[in-house]
């Protein structure tokens, strides 16, 4: 009997550990995005064992627990006692709730006992009256079972008490676990603030929509027609590098594209560029309020093949001879990027368009002023337009719109409403930062970062600190040169980590500051460089001969004041040589190499890698590759 | 006569050594030794003569073990340990000197004359 009700008890635990599993996966499955690891595309095996193993060992434990009937109890003598003294016996047994071993011991203990007191009764009669007796002496059996309980318990070996404490405390943990688990996942955010709004307002200036150039531009991106060729390096060379089917394609991919750069032109001859930023259309069906992070950008690659065009554009035309229109094309694709990257609040990846249309228009001229020889009666205005337009601006990053689209996250990454209130949303982290790897969580990392997510991490006040806080410090790493902003790195970078104290959400969604500004530094040089270069072509037509300084300059008028190179916090390095001159950057190692180009890893010049100086002027020039137009890329 | 109950519950544990002292009993002989020793002037109550076998078990001042008695049936023996013979001597002590305390308070001659 006791062998049977054992086995019914391993099958009943085992029973119920899977169904409690089934209900807990099928539970989490539909609580936790639709990638999931219990979802059929990514079930993860070992999640299912833990689970499945936590359950059913948990009920078995249970089970074994379980107090079953005084029925299974043998006590020896029981049956020949009066029914009111095995009632007693019975009723201080059932109210013990011990351990079944301990309780049967008692009772055959108090069995025994009472026999003993009945033995020497004559008959029945003076055996029930004793009895009565006797259950009198006794006194109240919940009482007495509560004293027996805590004589027992002292009898357990410290040992044991210990371990049966333990288990206690785990339980208890175990339970405020699922507790707090239950409340973890309940809840969900309320979306108060419209940052998509906030960031078209921002934008907007004070003027008529007759003075926003992004009409033009959008309309130039749609008529924008691809190269007839898939694969061909677009990038910018002088035209002698090549050959004859590379210049058709281009000639006629200009051909092509009159249209839409004839809409580029006219839209730079307007005062602003701003856009009214709109969400995808899923991002619409999803959401009330628009989330920032589903703004939709679009064209700007288009922008920029545009860019690419005028620039190419511009070679054909100084080797017609057109170097004045070939100049003034020029200026006019840096004003497209200008525009494109500084109106106020503008998306960060706006401003990296801008930022690259502009580089390349500066190495554009800088190309033809290396392959031509262009008048000082050219260059002079041409210089005039490109300084006015390069002091006018600002080269620093601006971080408002990431500013926003972080808030925007925050709101939508905690919990607000209900019981499940001011805590992490956990369907919203994954999408903000897709490299969550569900299979991870069983990793130690991935439970450190698991418990970290669960219990420590910060809570939405400190998050809107924290993001106010890290904003300023990059507001003030933007206008740093590179080289004050090198004594001052592990700085900044103990007060970044310090700031972000492994925030998910603001760990995912920061842009990557330090390369970003230092692109902003490289191309704000490239703009001094092309100014001085100009100046110093200038100057030789006009004086015969490049200037000893570049003080020189300075003096003579032709240049409103003198280089700084950001990557030294010192002028450009400018040197005489034998009928030219050399003028560089120390470059992003901050290191004067005497002027030597590091080279990538393709083998070709490249100004601002973390080796070699930053040398504008003489043009670095490659070994000419004689090969087919496509398959160059 | 009728003890109070909490002067009764002090002076029961040793009252239990003392009689265990003078040899192994189980819980009936037990609860009939001290009213038999007595003379029927203590009586424990046997309902709390079991919780107070197990507390004194639990001190480790009396060990029980289950055996066959001469009879054929099992019981369970209780008997005092070196810890309980200790103990005992210690409350035995106490007892007599506030046993002599009260005298000489009720003017029943005491300490001196003992």
């Amino acid at each position: 009997m006791k062998v049977f009700i054992k086995i019914l008890k391993i099958i009943l635990g085992i029973i119920l550990g899977l169904l409690f599993s089934l209900l807990t996966i099928v539970g989490l499955d539909a609580i936790l995005p639709s990638e999931n690891p219990f979802s059929r595309a990514r079930v993860n095996l070992w999640l299912l064992a833990v689970i499945i193993a936590g359950w059913t060992f948990f009920f078995l434990w249970l089970m074994m627990r379980w107090k079953t009937s005084l029925k299974g109890i043998q006590t020896e003598g029981i049956d020949s006692l009066p029914l009111s003294i095995s009632e007693l016996i019975d009723g201080i047994i059932d109210a013990m709730k011990y351990r079944r071993s301990v309780r049967a011991e008692v009772r055959q203990e108090l069995t025994d006992h009472f026999t003993d007191a009945l033995a020497q009764c004559a008959d029945e009669q003076d055996k029930l009256k004793r009895a009565e007796e006797l259950i009198g002496e006794f006194g109240d059996a919940k009482l007495l079972a509560v004293l027996i309980r805590r004589g027992k318990k002292r009898c357990r070996p410290l040992w044991k008490t210990m371990l049966v404490r333990m288990f206690q405390a785990i339980g208890i943990l175990f339970l405020l676990l699922v507790f707090y688990v239950g409340w973890f996942f309940s809840g969900k955010p309320v979306i108060t603030t419209n940052y998509v709004a906030e960031l078209n307002q921002l934008v907007q200036p004070l003027a008529d929509d007759n003075q926003n150039a992004e009409p033009l531009y959008r309309e130039a991106a749609v008529c924008y027609k691809k190269p007839d060729v898939n694969e061909f390096d677009l990038s910018l060379r002088p035209l002698s590098s090549l050959d004859e089917n590379e210049l058709q394609v281009i000639e006629k991919w200009i051909v092509d594209n009159q249209k839409a750069m004839e809409l580029i032109r006219l839209g730079t001859e307007r005062q602003y560029y701003w856009q009214t930023y709109t969400t995808t259309t899923e991002n619409i069906k999803k959401e009330t309020i628009p989330s920032m992070i589903g703004i939709r950008i679009t064209n700007l690659i288009e922008y920029k093949r545009l860019a690419q065009l005028f620039c190419w554009e511009a070679y054909f035309k100084s080797a017609k001879g057109e170097h004045k229109e070939a100049f003034e094309q020029l200026i006019m694709t840096y004003n497209f990027g200008r525009h494109v990257r500084m109106q106020n609040g503008n998306a960060m990846i706006e401003q990296l368009t801008g930022f690259g249309i502009e580089g390349m228009a500066c190495k554009c001229m800088i190309d033809l002023l290396s392959e031509y020889v262009v008048d000082a009666d050219i260059l002079g205005p041409v210089q005039k337009v490109f300084t006015a337009a390069r002091m006018q601006e600002n080269f620093t990053v601006d971080f408002q719109s990431e500013r926003l689209v972080l808030y925007d996250e925050i709101q939508r990454c905690y919990t607000f409403d209900r019981i499940g209130k001011e805590h992490l949303y956990v369907h919203r982290l994954k999408g903000i930062n897709p490299n969550i790897k569900w299979e991870k969580l069983l990793t130690m990392q991935g439970i450190k970062g698991g418990l970290w997510v669960l219990f420590a991490h910060p809570n939405r006040q400190d998050t809107i600190n924290s993001a106010n806080q890290l904003y300023t410090l990059y507001d003030e790493l933007t206008v740093t040169t590179p080289a004050t902003l090198r004594t001052k790195l592990p700085k900044f970078h103990q007060q970044a980590e310090d700031i972000l104290m492994g925030n998910v959400i603001i760990g995912s969604l920061v842009p990557s500051v330090e390369r970003i500004c230092d692109y902003s530094w490289q191309v704000r040089t490239s703009s001094f460089a092309v100014d001085t270069i100009i100046s110093l072509h200038r100057y030789k037509q006009e004086k015969g001969a490049f200037p000893a300084s570049l003080a020189a300059l300075i003096e003579e008028g032709y240049l409103a004041e003198i280089p700084l190179d950001p990557f030294s916090d010192r002028p450009l390095i400018y040197k005489q040589t034998e009928n030219d001159f050399i003028l560089y950057s120390v470059g992003a190692d901050f290191i004067d190499n005497g002027g030597q180009t590091g080279r990538n890893k393709k083998g070709k010049f490249d100004l601002w890698l973390n080796q070699g100086d930053a040398v504008f002027w003489p043009v670095q020039k490659e070994e000419p590759v004689k090969s087919q137009s496509s398959g160059k890329n | 006569m009728k003890y109070e109950r909490e002067l009764l519950k002090g002076v029961a544990p040793v009252v239990v050594l003392e009689i265990l002292s003078r040899g192994r009993m189980y819980g009936y002989e037990l609860s009939e030794a001290v009213e038999s020793r007595s003379k029927g002037l203590l009586n424990l109550g046997r309902g709390t003569l079991y919780p107070l076998l197990y507390n004194l078990e639990a001190k480790r001042l009396i060990v029980a073990e289950w055996e066959e008695a001469e009879n054929g049936r099992k019981r369970r023996y209780y008997s005092i340990t070196s810890d309980g013979k200790g103990e005992l001597a210690r409350q035995k002590e106490q007892l007599m000197s506030l046993r002599d305390a009260i005298g000489l308070v009720f003017g029943l001659g005491g300490l001196a004359t003992a």
